[in-house]
């Protein structure tokens, strides 16, 4: 188990150019992103959390009435503002700055009825505490809500306790990604 | 026991550091304790447990105390006044962590703990003066009145060391007091503490899940996964293969690093195969999980704490989770809601909810069971009552009666933790089950046969079995006889899109393919049938390209989905109106073409295949479905064998899985093949189904379209041993979704496709515009 978690600090750094990733020149992750977007159940949401959106890469392909985008590097959160700011839909999206750990008191209790996290349920960022990330979704999502969640299978053992919907393993760059779509 | 803790974070940073997840599991398994206050304890009581916290950190108090809270335990904290507020710089050899401070104490004491002295500056008292030893055993007055309560009433020895001197002063003044290192269970004024650390276990009841298998290859890893990422995970993984002939032994090779696997030489049958497996496990609850069924993440959590906090049941029941292809067919049962669907597999998820123990149930339990198999329960009572057992009914509702008999009770998990596949009709959950059913699966294959033989016959046409056969054989040398065909260019495809509801689809659909292919030409069959928007309609729309559409109207006008109105039939159309010998056929409810998705079509044809497809929806190769948004073929095989993309002389062989399915096929064929007229309302299952039309008609409407648009050609090509290649979407084209009608299509279409602003392939007419949001 990581000793430390990676600190905000050296999360901005890394982000300090838009896209640190690669995920617009990687053609994995247009792939992996279609598979997510086509997991999403249908229907209308009214708010759409998206934890960890980073530069907005999916973000700003999620469905929801609102959708808002969190991260726990300010400059992620600029460069994910200025994705979305061209586009004519541009108001449905808004950024906020915050640590996975803060969702919970970020947002009012049941305020979303969609929530995707991408990429954060990793030892590196959660350290040996899903329990503090599954209770701070749980708080804000709502009754019947959904929680898709993708991620490198081999570094997130992690399972939220809700019902699975639907689960898909496939390729991502040199891993096996795990997508997978829970019920509350 | 009484339980000693330093720092609760988010990682452990030394062993005096305990991570959250490690800490509630641990808090978790003290529901099979009775957690009392130190007043409380009584150290000859194996199920009292005290939690204690020395020293009190301010990350104690943010981690733990809101799992203790959960748990409703009481804890001690024993602080060291003068560290208050402040660092452990002092303490060199630890990370860095903050003592709480006393408005956090106050907090914490509002949660349920309960404040004690750790002596105030934490220095080795052995030796020291009377006076000074005094000063620091004793708490400043202000801080106990600014308390007040009763708290104070215990002492830690600090470095858990004390001399006769220290423990006379303790005596006086305190109820109690605790060390952690030497001490005992009989000296109240040195009790002795377990240090808890990442990786400290206690004695507590101990889990077994025995997975249970029998030529359930293809979903024993979906089980075994379910198990291994369990929130409280099991203490011991048993997968028991009874003699399986399929790749299961394979598959659990996988595993055997993290399960224990037992294989069975011989199938032992269901009472003695579970009978060897429960003398097998090591622990004091079972759970038992069927190969083809999943735990959700949270059963063992839930299931063990029911166990755990009643002494008297000897069976933890859940409500189930009812998913799989046969989903549907359970939906009007009683007592099951429809909570989602599954968005891959289009199959509904069902809560089916089981009855509380309560007097009524169980009156009835005798004959009315509502406890399902993969149900936790106790050993011990297992072996009370004998085990498992041969009966008439099921075994496990047998051996859970006579646990009730013996009087044991029941609690319910009201939660659906079991995940429930309903794979066939007739669910055969038990090897006995599975047996009786592979008997009866042959016979219905044998009758099967005979009508197919009747079939053949009056078609004419050679006997289903033997064209199979060399369909396969020709089928299994696909590479050596490919024929490359490196000559070949865009030039030599008729591109076809045969169109009929969809306008706005189809336009942007038509602008992406010629703002990609400026130069070419294509041909729009109008299938209209005279019924919904011509093919004439989308011109006004697609000015710029208009010389470059021929349109070519299917003068059919019969209605169905054997009708022109069908892909399948406009493919006919065009297939047979077509001057080239190659055809690219782009359907238009369901995507934008990408940049390079015609190229990768004629690749394939050079490449030597004789059609190619991808998929509307990934189909993971299950059926070897193909109902293609985007294909491509070769018109020699098709003109040559006079095929249709809407009739088959065959049946797909894999329908033989599938007996409803089958059923209905070879109704339709026998209807297609005596000429009888078929319209969809038509297709009512025999009443022998039992089951409601509107369920049937959604299965039958699936595998109706794969007829429709393109299954009859593909089974047909695929057994004369032409080479095919089926893709999901992905890799050419941005796909959407499936949609089924217009309206779908302009509620998702702009924000499903990634990267894609559909309103760039739309004239200013047809934009999607948002509506305002509210």
């Amino acid at each position: 188990m990581a000793r430390n978690i990676q600190t905000k600090a050296e999360l901005e750094a890394f982000y300090s150019k838009a896209d640190p990733w690669d995920y617009k020149s990687i053609p994995d992750d247009e792939d992996r992103k279609a598979r997510m977007l086509g997991l999403i159940p249908r229907g209308r949401f009214a708010r759409t959390l998206d934890i960890g959106c980073g530069n907005a890469f999916v973000t700003k392909d999620l469905p929801g009435d609102r959708v808002v985008g969190m991260d726990i590097s300010t400059n992620a959160v600029r460069f994910a503002e200025q994705e979305v700011a061209s586009r004519p839909d541009s108001d449905r999206f808004s950024f906020v700055q915050g640590s996975v750990f803060d969702v919970g008191k970020a947002f009012e209790p049941a305020s979303f009825d969609l929530i995707i996290i991408t990429g954060v349920i990793y030892a590196q960022y959660i350290g040996n505490a899903f329990r503090l990330i599954a209770g701070a979704i749980d708080s804000v999502l709502k009754e019947g809500g959904y929680v898709v969640s993708c991620h490198i299978d081999e570094w997130s053992k992690w399972r939220f306790p809700y019902t699975v919907v639907d689960q898909s393993y496939y390729a991502y760059r040199q891993f096996t990604h795990r997508l997978e779509v829970f019920l509350k | 026991m009484i339980l000693l803790y330093h720092k609760v974070d988010l990682t452990s940073k030394s062993a005096f550091w305990v991570s959250v997840d490690t800490f509630y599991r641990q808090m978790h398994s003290l529901l099979a304790y009775d957690v009392v206050s130190l007043d409380d304890y009584d150290p000859a009581n194996p199920r009292h447990a005290v939690i204690t916290f020395d020293g009190v950190y301010e990350n104690a108090l943010e981690y733990a105390v809101p799992i203790l809270r959960e748990f409703g335990y009481p804890f001690e904290l024993f602080v060291i006044g003068e560290h208050m507020g402040k660092g452990n710089e002092f303490d060199a050899v630890e990370p860095f962590a903050r003592f709480a401070d006393l408005d956090g104490i106050e907090a914490a004491v509002r949660s349920g703990g309960r404040v004690q002295w750790h002596t105030w500056s934490h220095c080795r008292l052995a030796g020291l003066p009377r006076e000074r030893m005094e000063a620091e055993v004793l708490p400043p007055e202000a801080l106990r009145s600014r308390l007040g309560g009763d708290h104070f009433g215990w002492f830690a020895f600090p470095h858990g060391e004390y001399d006769p001197a220290l423990q006379e002063i303790v005596r006086e003044r305190y109820r109690g007091a605790l060390s952690c290192v030497t001490g005992s269970d009989d000296d109240r004024y040195a009790y002795n503490r377990i240090t808890v650390k990442e990786d400290t276990q206690w004695a507590r009841p101990r889990t077994s899940v025995i997975i249970a298998n029998y030529n359930y290859g293809q979903y024993l890893a979906e089980a075994i996964e379910s198990v291994l990422c369990q929130t409280v995970p099991a203490d011991e993984i048993l997968v028991i293969d009874d003699a399986s002939t399929d790749d299961s032994l394979m598959i659990l090779e996988n595993y055997r690093d993290r399960v224990r696997i037992e294989a069975n030489e011989t199938n032992l049958g269901i009472v003695e195969n579970f009978r060897k497996a429960v003398s097998l496990a090591s622990g004091d609850y079972i759970a038992f999980l069927g190969a083809d069924n999943r735990f959700r993440s949270d059963y063992i959590e839930r299931c063990r704490a029911a166990l755990d906090s009643d002494e008297n049941a000897a069976i933890a029941y859940t409500d189930v989770l009812i998913f799989g292809p046969r989903a549907r067919m359970m939906a009007d049962r009683d007592n099951v809601t429809v909570i989602g669907e599954s968005a891959a597999e289009r199959w509904p998820l069902l809560w089916r909810k089981y009855p509380d123990p309560t007097p009524e149930a169980l009156a009835r339990f005798k004959d009315h069971n509502f406890v399902h198999g993969s149900s936790m329960y106790r050993k011990r009572d297992y072996l009370a009552c004998g085990g498992y057992r041969e009966s008439s009914g099921p075994e496990d509702h047998h051996l859970f009666y006579r646990m009730y008999s013996l009087g044991r009770s029941l609690v319910h998990v009201p939660l659906p933790v079991l995940e429930y596949r309903q794979h066939s009709a007739a669910q055969a959950n038990t090897v006995l089950g599975l047996e009786i059913r592979n008997r009866a699966l042959r016979e219905r294959v044998k009758k099967l046969e005979l009508r197919n033989a009747e079939l053949e016959k009056s078609a004419g046409a050679a006997p289903l079995e033997a064209d199979a056969r060399a369909g396969r054989e020709r089928n299994s040398r696909p590479e050596r006889d490919r024929v490359r065909r490196p000559e070949l260019t865009l030039e030599d495809f008729d591109v076809t899109v045969v169109h009929y509801t969809q306008v706005r689809p189809a336009v942007a659909m038509l602008n992406s393919l010629f703002r990609h292919y400026p130069d070419l030409s294509i041909t729009l069959v109008d299938n209209s049938g005279g019924v919904c928007p011509a093919a004439e309609e989308l011109l006004p729309h697609l000015r710029a390209w208009e010389d470059r559409i021929e349109i070519r109207v299917n003068p059919a006008t019969e209605h169905g989905p054997y009708g022109p109105l069908s892909h399948g039939g406009g493919l006919d159309f065009a297939v047979a109106n077509s001057p080239k010998k190659y055809l690219i056929s782009l359907e238009t409810d369901s995507f934008v073409l990408r940049r390079g998705g015609l190229e990768f079509l004629v690749d394939l044809m050079r490449e030597g295949y004789d059609w190619a497809g991808l998929g509307q929806k990934p189909y993971e190769g299950r059926f070897g479905s193909f109902s293609p948004a985007i294909a491509v073929f070769r018109l020699d095989p098709i003109r040559e064998h006079g095929l249709s993309f809407r009739r088959s002389d065959r049946l797909p062989e894999q329908i033989y899985e599938d007996d409803l399915v089958l059923k209905h096929h070879l109704d339709v064929l026998r209807r297609l093949r005596e000429g009888e007229p078929i319209a969809f309302p038509e297709l009512k299952p025999p009443d022998t189904y039992r089951l409601p039309v509107p369920q049937i008609l959604n299965i039958e409407a699936k595998h109706l379209s794969y007829f429709d648009t393109g299954e009859a050609l593909h089974c047909e090509l695929r057994a004369k041993g032409y080479h095919y290649k089926l893709f999901p979407p992905i890799k050419a084209i941005r796909h959407s979704w499936g949609s089924r009608s217009e309206e779908i299509f302009l509620a998702n279409f702009a924000v499903t496709v990634p990267g894609v602003d559909v309103n760039e392939f739309l004239p200013d007419a047809l934009k999607i515009r948002r509506e305002p949001q509210a």
